[in-house]
């Protein structure tokens, strides 16, 4: 109606008056008509008397009808609206207009017209009751309004259309500041956008169930593709569609397309950003799309929530826990102090019942400690400061050190171990302390759980690319209904059987939130008077980490071929690589280099590009081409600086001379795995000390040769030539100081680094023969030390 | 390693808890150590540059000056810094421990910890 003229009375006829069609019926007619119009009508002449109103006119205004006709609006107490109304004619304006009735109840609509020509002079007022929909409106605007959070509309071009109060104030911009500007909710507040690779496409979603596509699981698989989501496929449409068809259909997906511009709040999800202005706060963002009833992708709405004062309250939560934890430490640093220091007689003797006594006040002690470890840790997980360092772990070995452990207690309890590894397990992708805590809280439930004379078997087993790792004792059992809750805090199956078992009750927590940290998942199937078995998922590490044992150089196969012109450099290189542990094969020309590399398969090859016979690039070019030679590595070492042409022709490395002999050995190990481990020869009479010595030598990666006597040790150095050697002084048939001299005057052993061992103080008459040793340690023997000890010797000989 | 007149190991323990310097004193002189105190860090290198103890069991949380600051300068004074220290603490977080460590400290014990314990731990050091 906007496109109406001004009313003038009288007027010319108004060609562009809207009118109805077909033919004006007869007045009767024209009067029931009017009388069922929603809109009130009224007929008011020049006076501005009302003439004729019908029915729905006298409700507005709240009289009868029959009160109406032949009063002006002010009469009917409608004053206010009668100025407005001469107002308007009196300056030609016509359009719409809303105001409050005189008794402040009902909003009314109100426009004048000029009455049709057929009824000179005299105007046709229309008004209508808009107090519902006002009411709604604004109701809608208080509820966004008073809402704590902040609204903002983006259309899917990222122009905001709407902005709550809340909104600009939440983010610092002046009222009325945001609607019109084309941005995204990231570069608003100055955050990076979030990183997100390509998603699948909505058939690689059917088909193979990757979840990437925000379209995914928006209803069944259904995609978002416009105009409507009736013409979306559903996984019984999918055999009749062809996946060529598909594949268009996402291409005019609006949110895959949307998405691969990679807009990062375009879509559902929630944010958190960091605002700065006008102070610092940290706000959540929640994207949810919006469609038409046709499912056109329209807008996006963002929620804005101000989550400072939350994630100020978890760091003061963390705090605390930390605070408390050192606060509560002190006064149990002398409970149990003094209790032990009772207990083991020093305050002296005591009775057998203050000592059954004092031990349940230990017992709880020790609890209290555990309670106070575990929260703290829970503490550091939830707030998400738990660091791990994420390596290749041998789980076999982490098992049979926490089985360790556990062996007294194991043995009090009068349980067996069953242990069954999968003989081809891949390394796991772990922190091993954290995966030790795992599996120590684990073993410790089984043991704790298990009836005498049971069984607590541990598995370890490759499985879909993870490695699992289960832990299964024959106990009670847990009852169904409690298995959901079992990794939540402080939940325990029946405090009335676990009381004497002591505990905390957020091991498996703390358990449930480590194996996920680590990438994998931790689950329990329990069958009651049977047993529960706990079972909990590792990522296999990645296969350049995992170097399997074939891979590394043996005696006599799979060597370094060492070639360069120079023999001088090829012995330089030699002595480098041994040192390390590598075979050396040797060659000066190319055509050795070939014949060495067909026949004898080395495990990697040194090459140096100047050669008198043939240049050194063409050599590796014949490599690379032989079938027999073209996995072996090539390493190209060059004063020339061709790294690009050496790697174009297939060289695995390039290194310029001259030669780093640590960039070298680390090129290989990368090439090839670690260097074989160091030997430690350990010579003991006692075969306990041999044992133990073996034990944690092999765990820290020596191999180790073994010898409990003098002449033994030289049987075995005769037989291999040990990298170090752990010697006791005191032995039968030949003693340390013998073994010491024989081998350091044979010239071929005498290089071999000896730490001497001994628990008493040497004679010093024999001072002169053992300054010939390298280093000298006293028993007990501290393992730690030994092997750090031990590790810097063999670092300092290299 | 000196050993006080009388042949007796000298052990220095600070700490600001009253009850934790008795329970370590007791624990110790049962044991054959003669032991000293200070309640603070600074009054602990006082008393070890005077008495030049054997080695110094050290609390972290003090008042006037921390373990930390204590070892700190301990290791610094050419006159202390053989000195072996031992850090008793509250603070159990790794990288707590390793902070103790890298001022010097020769261990880390996190209370609570048994009386038994640190007489072996001050027995392995003193022995090695």
């Amino acid at each position: 109606m906007a496109d109406e003229h001004v009313a003038e009375d009288p007027r010319p006829p108004d060609p562009e008056r809207r009118a109805g069609g077909g033919t004006l019926p007869d007045a009767p007619v024209v009067g029931a008509l009017l009388e069922l119009t929603g809109d009130g009508l009224i007929w008011l002449d020049e006076e501005r008397r009302i003439l004729y109103a019908n029915a729905a006119a006298a409700d507005v205004l709240g009289r009868d009808v029959g009160e109406v006709s032949g009063a002006t609006l002010t009469e009917l107490g409608w004053g206010v609206l009668q100025d407005r109304l001469d107002a308007a004619l009196a300056e030609g304006r016509n359009e719409p207009d809303c105001m409050l009735c005189p008794t402040g109840e009902k909003r009314v609509y109100w426009r004048v017209e000029p009455a049709p020509d057929a009824v000179s002079g005299g105007h046709i007022l229309v008004i209508r009751d808009e107090t519902r929909r006002f009411l709604n409106d604004s109701w809608t605007q208080a509820i966004i309004t008073h809402s704590g959070n902040g609204l903002v509309v983006f259309t899917r071009d990222d122009m905001i259309v709407y902005a709550s109060p809340s909104a600009h104030k939440m983010l610092g911009v002046a009222e009325d500041g945001l609607v019109g500007r084309t941005t995204t909710m990231c570069e608003l507040t100055g955050n990076a956008p979030l990183e997100r690779g390509e998603p699948s496409r909505c058939w690689d979603v059917l088909s193979c169930e990757k979840v990437d596509c925000p379209a995914y699981e928006a209803e069944h698989l259904h995609c978002w593709h416009t105009p409507g989501r009736g013409e979306c496929i559903t996984p019984e449409a999918e055999d009749s569609v062809s996946a060529e068809d598909l594949r268009k259909r996402c291409d005019t997906c609006e949110v895959y397309l949307s998405y691969l511009q990679g807009r990062e709040d375009e879509l559902e999800g929630t944010t958190e950003l960091t605002v700065t202005e006008p102070v610092p706060r940290m706000l959540r963002a929640q994207t949810s799309p919006i469609f038409n009833e046709a499912g056109e992708y329209l807008y996006r709405v963002v929620s804005l929530a101000d989550i400072t004062r939350e994630r100020e309250m978890e760091q003061l939560k963390n705090e605390f826990v930390s605070t408390v934890s050192h606060e509560l430490r002190t006064p149990l640093t002398s409970i149990k102090g003094y209790v032990d220091l009772v207990v083991d007689g020093e305050a002296g003797e005591i009775n057998e019942v203050q000592s059954e006594f004092l031990g349940i006040v230990q017992e709880n002690s020790d609890r209290l400690v555990t309670l106070i470890n575990d929260l703290l840790d829970i503490s550091r997980i939830e707030s998400g400061r738990v660091h791990l360092s994420i390596h290749p772990v041998d789980v076999a070995e982490v098992i049979a050190d926490v089985l360790g452990t556990f062996r007294t207690m194991i043995e009090q309890a009068g349980l067996d171990t069953e242990v069954d590894i999968h003989e081809d397990l891949p390394h796991a992708a772990a922190d091993r302390d954290r995966l030790g805590q795992v599996l120590a809280n684990l073993v410790s439930n089984a043991v704790k759980y298990s009836p005498e004379g049971g069984t607590v078997t541990l598995r370890a087993q490759p499985h879909d690319g993870m490695v699992v790792v289960s832990v299964a004792d024959q106990g009670i059992g847990i009852a169904e209904e409690h298995l959901e809750e079992l990794f939540s805090k402080f939940y325990r199956v029946d405090s009335s059987y676990t009381r004497d078992i002591g505990g905390t009750g957020l091991g498996l927590s703390i358990c449930k939130s480590i194996v996920e940290l680590m990438g994998g998942r931790i689950g329990v199937r329990s069958e009651a008077g049977v047993g529960s078995t706990f079972s909990f998922s590792l990522p296999v590490a990645e296969e350049a980490e995992d170097v399997s044992l074939d891979a590394l150089p043996q005696r006599g196969e799979g060597a370094i071929l060492v070639v360069d012109r120079d023999p001088v450099v090829a012995d330089l290189i030699e002595r480098y690589l041994t040192r390390h542990g590598y075979e050396v094969l040797k060659a000066h020309t190319a055509r050795d280099a070939l014949r060495f590399a067909r026949d004898e398969q080395p495990a990697a090859i040194t090459l140096d590009v100047m050669l008198d016979d043939m240049d050194g690039f063409d050599v590796l070019k014949q490599l690379t081409d032989d079938e027999t030679t073209k996995d072996i590595p090539v390493i190209v070492l060059s004063i020339v600086c061709d790294e690009g042409r050496s790697c174009r022709l297939g060289a695995a490395r390039y290194l310029e001379k001259p030669i780093d002999q640590d960039r070298l050995v680390s090129t290989l190990t990368d090439l090839l795995g670690p260097t074989p481990s160091p030997l430690v020869l350990v010579v003991d009479d006692d075969r306990d000390t041999v044992r133990t010595l073996e034990q944690t030598l092999s765990s820290r990666g020596f191999e180790v040769a073994t010898a409990h006597d003098g002449r033994e040790a030289l049987d075995s150095v005769a037989a291999r030539k040990p990298d170090l050697m752990l010697l006791d002084l005191r032995m039968p048939v030949m003693d340390g100081y013998e073994v010491i001299h024989a081998i350091k005057t044979a010239p071929e052993t005498m290089d071999i680094p000896i730490v001497a061992m001994t628990a008493y103080h040497v004679d010093s008459d024999k001072d002169a023969i053992l300054s010939l040793a390298v280093g000298q340690v006293s028993k007990p023997l501290e393992a730690e030390n030994l092997v750090l000890e031990i590790e810097a010797l063999l670092t300092e000989d290299s | 390693m000196s050993a006080s007149e009388d042949g007796m190991r000298k052990v220095l323990v600070v700490d600001d808890e009253p009850h934790i310097v008795r329970l370590v004193s007791f624990a110790l002189t049962n044991h054959g150590f003669e032991v000293i105190d200070a309640s603070d860090g600074e009054r602990a290198i006082e008393l070890a540059r005077q008495e030049r103890p054997d080695i110094i069991l050290m609390d972290v949380m003090m008042p006037v000056m921390d373990g930390l600051e204590a070892s700190r300068r301990l290791k610094e004074d050419p006159e202390t810094a053989a000195i072996p220290i031992v850090m008793l603490s509250a603070k159990s977080q790794k990288y707590e421990q390793e902070a103790g460590l890298e001022g010097g400290a020769e261990r880390y014990i996190v209370k609570p910890f048994t009386p038994k314990e640190l007489v072996g731990e001050v027995h392995a050091i003193l022995d090695a």
